[in-house]
C-alpha cells in the first residue's frame, strides 16, 4: 500500500492506493472528513448509476464509525488536465468537459439538479475504458437536487477564467475569444438558468448556498474573483450578447 | 475508562496516579518540547479555557505545521489495522498519532517525558470522548515495557532524540550553542531502547517507526539538519560529525539518524524480522507521498513549483526539477527525506 495524496484542502482525508485489486482507499478521522467521504460515496454511486455501470457501482465500499471512516473506490488510469493553465490553452479539454456534462446529467428542465461541486478539468479522467466516457472523480461536494441545470458548467468556465487572469485584471485576446466561444457553445445548445447565467448571478447563488461546500467555499476560484475582474467579465458578456441565459440568445 | 483495558497499566510497576489517565514513575522536570519556554508558558496560560485546536492556533507555535500536523497520521494506514490492537505510542507528544489511533484500535498507551504535554493530550482525548487511552509520563530511555503486552509499538520521530539528555526545546536547541551532558554511546542507547520495545511486543506484534533519512537529498543542497542544526552533519561519518559539532556547536553530535540499510540492520540487531521499508516525502511529520522502498515510484509528484498563492517561485522550481530527476527519473529513493519502517517481532 502506498500513500498518494494527503489531506486535500486540509480536511484530513488520506488517499492511498493498494489492496488486492488496485483500489483507491480514502480514510479520515475528522468529522468534516467523514461527511465528505459519505458525500463522495453517494456521488460515485449516482455517477455510475447514470452512466450505467452497475458492476463498479456495486463494488464501491464504505465503512464508517463515529470517528473513523474508510472508503474504497476503483482506481482509474488516464489523463487529467491542468486547471491552472489559461482558458485558451485548455479550450479543447474544456469543450470535452462540457460535452461530458451534457452526456452525464439528465436533460435540462426546470427542476433542481445535483451538483458535483468541484467540476474542473483536474477532476475528469479522460480514458479509453468504459466506451470513452470520461470518469469524474472527487465527488466530495456532491449534493442532490440543489442547483439549476448547468451549475457545474458555469463554475468550470469561470474557474478557467479565474486562472487566466493570473493576478492581472484583464484577459489576453486569445483567452477572451476562447471564453466567448465556450460560453456561446453552452448557450446555443442548452441555454442557462437566469440564476447562474452570469458571474454575478453565480456568485450570488454560491453565497446563498455556502453550506453545500461545508466551509470550504473560499476554495472555489469563482468566489475569489475580484470586483474588477467580475466587472471585466460582465462587460465581455454584454459586448458579445451573452448576458442572457435563454437558448439561442446569442 | 473501561476497566478491562487497565490490565496494561497494571503491568507497569511503581506507577503513581497523577490524573485520571496520566500515570507517573517519578517527577520529571520538563518543558514542552519543540517550543521555547515563552511559547510553552503562553500555551499553558490559555490551556483548559478553550479547545485544544484553538489553543494551538492562537499561540501560533513554531513548528505548528510539523509537530501538530494532522497529516502525520496518514502513514498509519500502511499498517492496515483491524481494530482489536493494543498499542503503545512511544514519544506520543501531543497525541498526533495516539488520538486517531484510539479512535481505531482497542487500547492506546501514550508515553512521553513531558507532563504538561500529556495533560494537553488528555484534554484532547476528553474532547473526542475517548475512553481507551492512558498515558505514562516517563523517559523513553528508562521505561521498562512489560513483556508480551502490545500488538503494535509506534516510534514516530523519537528514536533520533533518545540519546539527548535534556528535553528538546526548539529555539534553544536549533539556534543557540549550549553545553550538554553526555551519556553513553547514542547508537547503544537507541539499540537498547529497540530491544526493550521488542520484548514488550506480543508474538506477532509489529513496530511502526518513522525517522529522518540520513542521506536526505536536501541535506546536500544547503539545508541544515533539523536536530543538529548544522550543514552536512548527518551525511558525514559520525566521528567527523562529532568533531564538527564540538567545534561549532560546543556539544557532541548525538541525534543519530540512519539510512535505509543502516536502519534495517539496527532493527535486525534488535531482534525484529520481516522489515518493510517505505520512502516518504516530503517529511514523515507531514507525508504527502509514501512509496514502498525500492519499487517503481509511479505516483510520485515533485514539490509544486507554485507556492500557496499559486505564484511560481524559483526555489520551488529548482526543487521541483531536482526531485523529478532524482526520484521520478532515476528512482534514487536512497535519497528520500524520511523513512518509515514496519517490522515484526
Amino acid at each position: 500500500m502506498i500513500l498518494i495524496r494527503n489531506c486535500p484542502h486540509e480536511n484530513g482525508i488520506y488517499t492511498l492506493l493498494g489492496g488486492d485489486k488496485k483500489q483507491i482507499i480514502k480514510s479520515t478521522y475528522s468529522t468534516d472528513g467523514i461527511t465528505r467521504l459519505i458525500k463522495e460515496h453517494n456521488g460515485y454511486k449516482w455517477y455510475f448509476e447514470r452512466i450505467g455501470n452497475q458492476e463498479i457501482k456495486n463494488s464501491l465500499l464504505i465503512n464508517t464509525t463515529d470517528s473513523y471512516c474508510r472508503s474504497h473506490t476503483p482506481f482509474f488510469c488516464g489523463d487529467i488536465g491542468d486547471p491552472y493553465k489559461s482558458i485558451s490553452t485548455n479550450k479543447k479539454q474544456l469543450l470535452k468537459a462540457i460535452d461530458a456534462y451534457i452526456f452525464i446529467w439528465p436533460e435540462r428542465n426546470n427542476k433542481k439538479h445535483c451538483i458535483h461541486g468541484d467540476y474542473s478539468i483536474g477532476n475528469i479522467i479522460f480514458s479509453k475504458i468504459n466506451g470513452n466516457t470520461p470518469i469524474l472523480i472527487d465527488w466530495e461536494h456532491f449534493n442532490k437536487g440543489v442547483a439549476p441545470w448547468g451549475f457545474d458548467l458555469v463554475n468550470l468556465l469561470y474557474e478557467a477564467v479565474y486562472f487566466s487572469f493570473s493576478k492581472r485584471n484583464s484577459l489576453s485576446k486569445r483567452d477572451i475569444l476562447a471564453y466567448v466561444a465556450l460560453k456561446k457553445y453552452i448557450l446555443k445548445h442548452m441555454g442557462l438558468d437566469n440564476m447562474i447565467c452570469n458571474v454575478y448571478a453565480l456568485k450570488e447563488f454560491i453565497s446563498e448556498n455556502v453550506f453545500l461546500w461545508d466551509g470550504l467555499v473560499e476554495k472555489l476560484p469563482v468566489v475569489n474573483l475580484s470586483d474588477i475582474q467580475c466587472d471585466y467579465i460582465n462587460k465581455i458578456d454584454f459586448k458579445y450578447g451573452m448576458n442572457n441565459g435563454a437558448i439561442g440568445s446569442v | 475508562m473501561i476497566e478491562s483495558n487497565r490490565f496494561v497499566i497494571n503491568k507497569f510497576k511503581n506507577l503513581v496516579k497523577e490524573t485520571d489517565r496520566i500515570f507517573l514513575t517519578k517527577k520529571i522536570d520538563s518543558h514542552l518540547p519543540n517550543l521555547s519556554k515563552e511559547q510553552g508558558s503562553r500555551l499553558m496560560s490559555i490551556f483548559g479555557t478553550i479547545s485544544t485546536k484553538k489553543c494551538i492556533e492562537q499561540t501560533k507555535l513554531i513548528l505548528t505545521q510539523d509537530a501538530f500536523s494532522g497529516k502525520r497520521v496518514a502513514a498509519l494506514e500502511l499498517l492496515e489495522l483491524n481494530g482489536t490492537e493494543t498499542v503503545v505510542d512511544l514519544g506520543c507528544m501531543s497525541g498526533e498519532l495516539s488520538i486517531p489511533l484510539a479512535k481505531q484500535v482497542s487500547y492506546v498507551l501514550g508515553v512521553d517525558q513531558t507532563l504538561e504535554l500529556l495533560k494537553f493530550t488528555e484534554l484532547k482525548a476528553d474532547e473526542d470522548n475517548l475512553d481507551n487511552i492512558d498515558f505514562i509520563c516517563d523517559n523513553l530511555r528508562e521505561i521498562k515495557l512489560p513483556e508480551d503486552t502490545f500488538d503494535l509499538a509506534v516510534v514516530n520521530g523519537a528514536l533520533e532524540l533518545l540519546p539527548e539528555i535534556e528535553p528538546i526545546i526548539a529555539d534553544d536547541f536549533l539556534y543557540k550553542d549550549r553545553k550538554r551532558k553526555v551519556l553513553g554511546n547514542p547508537g547503544e542507547i537507541q539499540l537498547d531502547f529497540l530491544r526493550n520495545v521488542h520484548s514488550g511486543l506480543k508474538a506477532k506484534g509489529r513496530i511502526f517507526m518513522a525517522i529522518e533519512n540520513r542521506y536526505d537529498y536536501k541535506k546536500f543542497f544547503g539545508v541544515k539538519s533539523p536536530h543538529a542544526g548544522m550543514y552536512l552533519t548527518t551525511v558525514l561519518p559520525k566521528w567527523i560529525a562529532n568533531i564538527v559539532s564540538r567545534l561549532f556547536k560546543k556539544r557532541d553530535y548525538r541525534t543519530w539518524v540512519y539510512s535505509f540499510n543502516e536502519l534495517e540492520e539496527l532493527l535486525k540487531k534488535a531482534g525484529f524480522s520481516n522489515i518493510q521499508l517505505h520512502a516518504c516525502w516530503p517529511d514523515y511529520r507531514f507525508p504527502e507521498h509514501i512509496n514502498v522502498y525500492g519499487e517503481y515510484n509511479q505516483y510520485f509528484r515533485p514539490t509544486s513549483s507554485r507556492n500557496k498563492d499559486g505564484v511560481i517561485k524559483i526555489k520551488r522550481v529548482i526543487a521541483n526539477r531536482l526531485e523529478w530527476l532524482i526520484f521520478k527519473k532515476l528512482n534514487l529513493q536512497i535519497f528520500s527525506p524520511s523513512i518509515i519502517a514496519i517490522a515484526k517481532k
